[in-house]
């Protein structure tokens, strides 16, 4: 899908269900704060655009797509849609890439196989660094629950990562956040080999 | 640079953390010693980062290093950004105005190595008893980290079994800041350090090269150029750096003596002084195609050393170096492979060399694989080339040259093995070609250059 093309129905979906409602009450809450744009769906050609961007906020010191960590940013598509991700590294510190994932699996601490193909920005070892920018375009050709996570070494174990659904409804897409941090009862715990510390919540940087 | 390293070891205390002991001292005379020490110190290259990064950032050893010190793009990221990485608690203050002025790690930013090892040459050494076990090899203690949200460093004190002292070891402090530059996202800072390459940020330059760790018990090969260690903890240097848009790196900066234990201000009783200022520049050009991580660069520095005091005529001494760094990842696996190649000039003015103009070349090369973050198998062929001089390089038992030659050559191999991050097996094993300038008979008193092959297990515990 282009950016900006016309003679489609574009649709910018700015308050999808859940999206207003746990948006707005985000700012107050400590959950993150969805930005509408983030999210662009164009029905005609069953395509969805996710703006996905890694060190938004300072949350978890960086180690985070935007602002949210440990799945509290849903992402939701249709199967067979057509999917891209704008990935863009605004951490100013660390690198970062990002991956679709299995959620059924332990989570890696590093860079898998995506489970779609080409559902991987590049460099996904390295990581991109600070100001870089990527789309990953990729057919969700699967239903199921799946992760978008940041397989630079570590990252992922830290909490780096969001959910990725692929409903086998019709349901037109949808971003929703959740609290930041919030239990997240379907989530398998970290490989035991290379597990993540444990550190305690991270304070505001104040750089 | 014979006269250099005389003269710096007219310090006994400035020596202290490179003494090669009583091996040598058996064998040498104290001013023969005091050169293949230095050598020698140059030939090691110890210290890593630290478990209290670790502590600090809330990330693995693995995020940061294969095998350390060996960086990955987030070491490489952490460090160019002043250390200053914080997702461990911290105590915060504010000033009146609600500014913050205080970020302190609730966590003690200390952390410990301590290196055993066994060191055994193909033919003991004259006069001595074969296999070395030191207990500790080496100790050190680690500090460093986030100061303030901009400005960080990392201070390695070491402790030397042979000497018995504990010295200032590698230290780099440092401010970062981004800005954009050429609409590229832009991180630019200064380094306050001890040693020319302790703040590079990849593997190919000397001071965090390959080997990482290397025998203080076996010989090595009596000439290196002055960058290449030489250097270390005896001067102090301030650089300004820049990354632009993670293309391309530059750094700029000087270095001047700063040697440890020696009276202040400098005068006609020191050694070895930097005169003046010595400029040292760095260029990197880093690139990625897929998985694959390239980086090229140059980097060297000129320097005028006063033989002896603070008033004299000076030898130049000119390096100028190219190196390359490079990663592949292969699944969970991956390869990384670093190489340098440094040529220096040398002009004698003020004398100790036999020749007013010398040359001295070296190349080293390391293929590291890496078995997960478990196993690293390297090989590592080195070689040293440069000009014939019957005063530097005169014959010697063991560290002398028969042929006049500074030339070595060998390959190291080495198996390492992790089974905790923060443990580490190394078994290595160096085999020369040649040796200070021939294959037999190199010293001229009966010795082969693969009488010092050498075989080094070397054990690291940090935490």
């Amino acid at each position: 899908m282009k950016h900006g093309s016309s003679g489609r129905l574009v649709v910018s979906l700015l308050a999808l269900a859940g999206l207003t409602a746990q948006g707005l009450a985000a700012q107050t809450q400590g959950v993150v704060a969805v930005d509408p744009t983030w999210l662009r769906v164009d029905s005609a050609s069953r395509s969805a655009e996710f703006t996905l961007i890694a060190g938004l906020t300072p949350a978890n010191a960086g180690m985070n797509f935007n602002g949210a960590t440990a799945g509290a940013v849903r992402f939701s598509v249709p199967v067979g849609w057509h999917v891209v991700l704008h990935f863009r590294n605004a951490d100013p510190n660390l690198p970062h890439s990002a991956e679709v994932i299995p959620a059924d699996t332990a989570l890696p601490t590093g860079a898998v196989p995506p489970v779609f193909v080409h559902a991987a920005t590049g460099q996904m070892v390295q990581g991109l660094p600070s100001g870089a920018h990527e789309d990953v375009r990729f057919i969700a050709e699967k239903a199921g629950a799946y992760l978008i996570g940041c397989p630079v070494q570590g990252h992922g174990s830290l909490g780096m990562w969001i959910r990725f659904d692929v409903t086998p409804t019709i349901a037109p897409p949808t971003v929703t956040a959740a609290k930041q941090g919030a239990p997240q009862a379907d989530r398998p715990a970290p490989a035991a080999a290379q597990g993540p510390l444990v550190v305690s919540p991270p304070p505001p940087h104040g750089s | 640079m014979l006269a250099l390293y005389l003269i710096l070891a007219a310090s006994p205390r400035s020596l202290s953390l490179k003494d090669d002991g009583p091996a040598h001292r058996d064998v040498m005379s104290a001013m023969a010693r005091s050169y293949v020490n230095r050598q020698t110190a140059g030939w090691r290259a110890y210290a890593v980062h630290t478990p209290a990064f670790a502590r600090q950032t809330g990330l693995a050893c693995s995020s940061c290093h294969t095998h350390y010190p060996e960086l990955t793009a987030t070491g490489r990221a952490f460090k160019l950004n002043g250390y200053v990485y914080l997702r461990s608690d911290s105590l915060q203050g504010r000033n009146p105005e609600g500014q913050q002025n205080l970020l302190l790690n609730r966590t003690v930013p200390l952390s410990f190595m301590v290196q055993t090892s066994y060191t055994s040459t193909r033919k003991a050494q004259p006069g001595t008893k074969n296999g070395t076990l030191f207990l500790p090899d080496q100790l050190s203690l680690f500090t460093g980290g986030e100061v303030t949200p901009h400005v960080g460093g990392f201070l390695q004190l070491t402790f030397d079994p042979q000497s018995g002292h504990i010295g200032v070891d590698n230290t780099d402090f440092r401010y970062a800041n981004h800005t954009t530059v050429f609409g590229q996202h832009t991180t630019f800072g200064l380094s306050l350090n001890n040693n020319p390459t302790v703040q590079d940020l990849w593997n190919s330059t000397p001071a965090w090269g390959f080997p990482y760790g290397s025998s203080a018990a076996a010989p090595g090969p009596a000439a290196s150029t002055l960058i290449d260690g030489n250097l270390a903890q005896q001067v102090a240097g301030l650089t300004g750096y820049a990354m632009v848009g993670n293309k391309v790196y530059l750094e700029f900066g000087g270095y001047t003596s700063a040697p440890l234990g020696l009276n202040r201000p400098l005068d006609s009783t020191a050694a070895g002084v930097v005169r003046g200022i010595a400029p040292y520049w760095r260029l990197a050009v880093p690139m990625t195609f897929g998985n694959q991580y390239l980086s090229i660069g140059t980097y060297g520095m000129t320097t005028q050393v006063y033989p002896a005091g603070v008033a004299a005529p000076t030898n130049r001494f000119t390096d100028l170096a190219a190196d390359l760094s490079y990663f592949l990842p292969i699944g969970a696996n991956s390869v990384t492979a670093e190489a340098t190649l440094i040529h220096e000039w040398q002009r004698w003015d003020a004398g100790g060399s036999a020749n007013l103009r010398n040359t001295l070349t070296t190349f080293r090369f390391d293929a590291m694989y890496h078995l997960g973050h478990r196993y690293a198998f390297t090989v590592a062929p080195f070689v040293t080339t440069g000009t014939a001089d019957t005063l530097l390089y005169a014959p010697g038992v063991m560290t002398g040259s028969r042929t006049a030659l500074p030339n070595s050559s060998g390959l190291i191999a080495e198996v390492d093995v992790m089974p905790w991050q923060n443990l580490r097996l190394q078994l290595q094993y160096t085999a020369y070609r040649n040796f200070n300038g021939a294959t037999t008979n190199y010293d001229g008193f009966g010795r082969n250059a693969s009488h010092n092959n050498t075989l080094y297990f070397l054990t690291w515990l940090l935490f």
